[in-house]
């Protein structure tokens, strides 16, 4: 009975594996197909042809691609993250008249989609004039709702006495959140910011409405054109493009994989 | 009806918290941005947004990189956009946000939606000796021409065609030059599906869910329906639900056609036996057949009961209304460059949409390549095409909700007459949207 | 989310008491330390104020015009938008697609994604290896992995079929096919949720009492009844948390189905944050895509509603 029911897990564990992963599997492999094999089903692939990725890279401006993506991921997660723990620090430690109610109030904004946001939004950068510019890309969504609500009940939670005793030493709360606050809450930030790096980078539709010339569209969005102008036919080359998107990605998550699994599921435990 | 300015509606976006910054987007349209490589630094700058892939992409670039090398004083970057539609809804924003492109591709559909909204300049001014519009086939430039001004300068204009795989009708004993009506199709069918391919066996017909409604236009025709006469749309009508019924038809009963993302490249891997496509397409199919070891045809639309009817389609030029003087000017040299006939044989051999000018017929290279009868089927077509009902074109948003109605017909069991009379149902409000602006550029 | 205070530990979190005015300099320290709480939430103030709450009211107001994005004048149709929508049977038709999409997700996201957790909460060997992999499609692009899908669910030469055609059913067309593209979109978002979903599902299971599971098995209670009485109703709250996350996830749903389907066949695939999208960029229809968003808003906020007082409830009878 018992090594019966132990093999039924190790067989349950292994079918959860191969769902999760065959579909990334199959990017992989496909990305090195060659164009005459991919009609021609196989499991592994005879041979590498790594002409893919030079097909890839030449479909669609991808130079510049990586280079706006890296700018928005980068200013986005950087910006969002102070203006995060700015407003985490004030809701945490600072005196103000009904400041519960004002905290409810920013986190009301958490019930607003992206989607419901996009025309006027999209609207508003334009009377900025700020339509196919960093600025139009990156501003929008640095607004921080969920990343302040962690950072605050993170705060929430050091001990008093070591704020207290800064000040009593006459240190500015600019000071206090600098050299006492930020460095104890360090593991929280480093969530946030890579919790908010992987969302800026995937990030597709405000991109894709906020820019209009391959100088500044990003990864996503120029995936997207690949797919009107080639038309998927080459899928070889395609696969390799998508590479290209995800492979950061996947190399962050496997180095701060606690972080990032801690980050998006910390409203469930943290509630 | 009360009416507020695009000006006031985008400041008063602006109030919602930065008023202060709002000034920067109030004033003068600007050149969206692009980029100029240093060679060509101190020219005038142009961007012309475009929707070409592929082959055609190739040759547009060809022939630009050979004007702006041909001279000194223009600069002309392409910049790519995505469909015929998305194109013109980055328009559209590109207006809204004031940063526009200075020429832009715009289709049969789109063009019309940018005329009436003032958007395009006429061209009647700007010919002179070099380019006239009678250089032009007469045919294209009275499509683009609206209450004597001409607005949509003919370029990469195409109509269907019957694509199909003539080694696999020949292997199943079928005529070579491909089938004339749809009742013969109709017949053939099971002799074509009975062939071993690729992919096991071929459907007879893949019908493609992108312009479905475009390909369509020549059944209803072909039918005795319209889509509409003029702005009355005559969608539900006995005609035109035959006409739908017997597509059902072929699809559900027979099962001899089916829906597809991609026909051409379904035909290359024997999936489908036939479908229809733009002439614009005729390159890629031949790219695509070469790569399979298979022939490639192309015959006319076809007939049912001896009527016939093909509509034409692709796409034309449009010059921003807001661009400035100066680059306008610098835009007309661009398009008398396009406008040469060795220029438009070349794109027409290159791409295989249809000459637009008159004296590239002439030209040593189409002349050569119209012996192919594959390009010269299009050419034979052109004199039986006429310019599509008007509700598709005009009507905002119409081709694309008449495609979804179409692809749910092809993908689905719904009836014929409910998809087809509430589409009408649709299409007859909106078009009551737009009866007022209609009026007022039409008539 | 529920966003219910922790017990404090920090003094200055303590609520004013009224009318104590204390010294002047006590009053102006007081002063200061008002304006440097509102310096510091400003930037964060403004941002959701004009990119969050402000796009509400702009929504509103575009909802009652009629405008093309084109036109220099903007038509005010009063509620025309809204009776159109709301008597067009392709509009409820789009609400209740995105009901039944939705709705399959939070499903089978629920009963998988326990299933999975419970089966990693057992000391197996590689069990962080299988959480750590499934996690993974919760953060991979929309774009990038809706295009692999889409070569997966090819109806000639993607890898569904050929499973399918192992174990003796002839697959459908996919994507191209009006009755199957939505479950194709379905299996696509279980497959990006599923390990997220199972990563939460575990942190509620390893804060269960065991004491509790001791005491029922004294009882005589098997397995299932341990898994009915205890587990179930002790998860409850993590049970709401995911519900609610995958609802707005679904209802948003966008780069996925932009990549491989474009909301149709038909519009077999349309859901309500495809049609706004459509409305507002394709149709360029202001007015529709206002009224849609306006409504795609208040169904959210009628769910989150719902939702936080059922929690309170559970709370409460706890």
């Amino acid at each position: 009975m018992k090594p019966l029911t132990t093999t039924l897990k190790y067989v349950g564990l292994i079918v959860v594996l191969v769902c999760a992963f065959i579909p990334i599997y199959w990017l992989l492999t496909t990305s090195v197909t060659s164009p005459d094999k991919i009609f021609q089903f196989q499991w592994f692939p005879t041979s590498i042809e790594w002409k893919n990725y030079v097909d890839g890279w030449a479909s669609a401006p991808f130079a510049t691609l990586y280079k706006n993506s890296v700018i928005v991921t980068l200013a986005g997660a950087l910006i969002q993250v102070c203006v995060a723990v700015l407003s985490s620090y004030a809701f945490a430690f600072l005196r103000f008249p009904a400041k519960n109610l004002v905290f409810m109030v920013f986190l009301g904004a958490m019930m607003v989609p992206g989607t419901v946001v996009l025309m006027p939004n999209f609207l508003t950068i334009a009377a900025l004039g700020w339509v196919n510019t960093y600025a139009g890309i990156i501003v929008p969504g640095v607004g921080s709702v969920f990343a302040m609500f962690l950072l605050r009940q993170h705060m929430l939670t050091l001990p008093n006495e070591v704020t207290e005793a800064a000040k009593v030493d006459g240190a500015s709360h600019l000071r206090v959140l600098w050299n006492v606050v930020l460095p104890m809450s360090r593991p929280m930030v480093v969530t946030v910011i890579v919790v908010a790096l992987v969302e800026k980078w995937n990030d597709f539709v405000w991109p894709l409405v906020s820019t209009s010339t391959d100088s500044m569209r990003t990864l996503p969005v120029g995936m997207m054109m690949i797919q009107d102008s080639e038309g998927f036919t080459n899928w070889g080359a395609v696969m390799a493009s998508a590479v290209f998107i995800v492979v950061p990605v996947l190399v962050v998550f496997f180095i701060a994989q606690r972080q990032i699994i801690a980050g998006l599921t910390a409203g469930a435990t943290k509630g | 009806m009360r009416g507020w300015s695009r000006r006031g509606l985008l400041a008063a976006a602006g109030l919602g918290g930065v008023a202060a910054l709002a000034g920067c987007g109030g004033g003068a349209f600007q050149q969206t941005v692009g980029s100029v490589p240093k060679a060509y630094e101190k020219r005038q700058h142009l961007v012309f947004w475009h929707s070409f892939g592929g082959a055609n992409k190739d040759v547009l670039t060809e022939l630009t990189t050979k004007f702006n090398t041909s001279q000194s004083d223009v600069f002309v970057e392409l910049q790519f956009q995505g469909s015929y539609e998305r194109t013109m809804q980055k328009l559209a924003t590109a207006i809204v946000a004031k940063q526009i492109p200075d020429i832009v591709l715009l289709s049969e559909i789109t063009w019309r939606k940018m005329h009436l909204a003032d958007a395009l300049e006429p061209y009647n001014d700007y010919f002179d000796d070099d380019l006239r519009a009678e250089n032009y086939i007469d045919q294209f430039i009275q499509e683009g021409t609206v209450q004597g001004k001409l607005w949509w300068l003919p370029f990469a204009r195409s109509t269907p065609l019957y694509y199909f795989n003539r080694t696999l009708f020949e292997k199943a004993g079928l005529p070579a030059a491909g089938p004339e009506s749809w009742e013969q199709l109709k017949q053939w069918a099971p002799a074509i599906m009975r062939q071993k391919t690729k992919a096991g066996h071929a459907r007879a017909l893949a019908l493609g869910s992108v312009y479905a409604s475009w390909y369509l236009q020549s059944n209803i025709w072909s039918w005795g329906g319209t889509y509409s006469k003029g702005l009355d749309v005559t969608l539900a009508s006995d005609e035109n639900i035959a006409a739908g019924e017997f597509m059902t038809d072929f699809i559900r009963k027979d099962n001899a056609a089916y829906l597809s993302a991609k026909q051409d490249q379904d035909l290359a891997n024997g999936i489908c036996a036939s479908y229809f496509g733009s002439t614009g397409g005729l390159k890629q199919a031949e790219l695509l057949a070469k790569g399979g070891k298979y022939e490639v045809g192309t015959a006319f639309l076809l007939k049912h009961d001896g009527a016939f009817g093909c509509p034409t389609g692709g796409s034309g030029i449009g010059i921003l209304r807001y661009a400035p003087d100066s680059r306008k000017k610098a835009a007309w040299e661009y398009l008398k460059f396009l406008g040469r006939p060795a220029n438009s044989a070349h794109w027409t051999v290159g791409t295989g949409y249809l000459p637009v000018v008159k004296a590239a017929q002439q030209e040593p290279e189409l002349v050569k390549a119209a012996k192919d009868p594959n390009q010269s089927s299009a050419l034979r077509q052109l004199p039986l095409t006429k310019p599509q009902d008007l509700v598709r074109p005009v009507v905002s948003n119409a081709g694309d909700m008449m495609d979804q109605a179409l692809t749910k017909l092809y993908s689905s069991n719904a009836d014929v007459r409910d998809v087809f009379g509430r589409l009408d149902k649709q299409l007859k409000s909106r078009a009551d949207l737009i009866r007022e602006a209609y009026d007022k550029h039409y008539h | 989310m529920t966003v219910t205070d922790q017990p404090s530990t920090a003094a200055a979190d303590a609520v004013e008491p009224p009318g104590n005015t204390g010294t002047p300099g006590v009053r102006r320290r007081r002063r200061r330390e008002y304006l440097l709480f509102l310096a510091f939430i400003a930037p964060n103030a403004v941002l959701l104020a004009v990119f969050a709450y402000w796009p509400i009211v702009f929504n509103g107001y575009l909802s009652l015009t009629s405008w093309d994005m084109l036109s220099p004048t903007i038509p005010f149709v009063g509620l025309a938008n809204y009776a159109d929508m709301f008597s067009d049977p392709d509009f409820w038709a789009v609400l209740g697609r995105t009901v039944l999409f939705s709705g399959a997700v939070v499903i089978g996201c629920l009963i998988v994604g326990l299933a999975v957790a419970m089966l990693l909460n057992q000391k197996l060997v590689g069990r962080n290896l299988v959480r750590t992999v499934s996690f993974a499609p919760h953060i991979l692009s929309g774009v990038a992995m809706g295009t692999v899908w889409l070569f997966i669910f090819d109806p000639q030469i993607g890898l569904m079929k050929v499973v399918l055609e192992k174990v003796g059913i002839a697959g459908p067309a996919w994507m191209t096919d009006s009755s199957w593209a939505m479950w194709g979109l379905v299996l696509v978002y279980l497959w990006k949720n599923i390990g997220f979903v199972a990563v939460v599902y575990m942190a509620g299971l390893q804060g269960l009492p065991t004491d509790l599971y001791e005491a029922a098995r004294l009882d005589g209670a098997g397995p299932w009844t341990l898994f009915r009485r205890i587990t179930l109703p002790l998860l409850s709250p993590v049970t709401f948390f995911v519900t609610v996350v995958t609802i707005v996830g679904t209802f948003q749903a966008f780069d996925v189905i932009a990549i491989m389907t474009n909301g149709g066949p038909g519009d077999a695939t349309t859901t309500i944050s495809w049609y706004i999208y459509k409305q507002a960029f394709q149709a360029l229809d202001a007015g529709h895509a206002g009224a849609g968003a306006l409504v795609m808003f208040v169904i959210l906020i009628a769910i989150t509603a719902a939702q936080a007082r059922f929690m309170e409830r559970r709370v409460h009878y706890r």
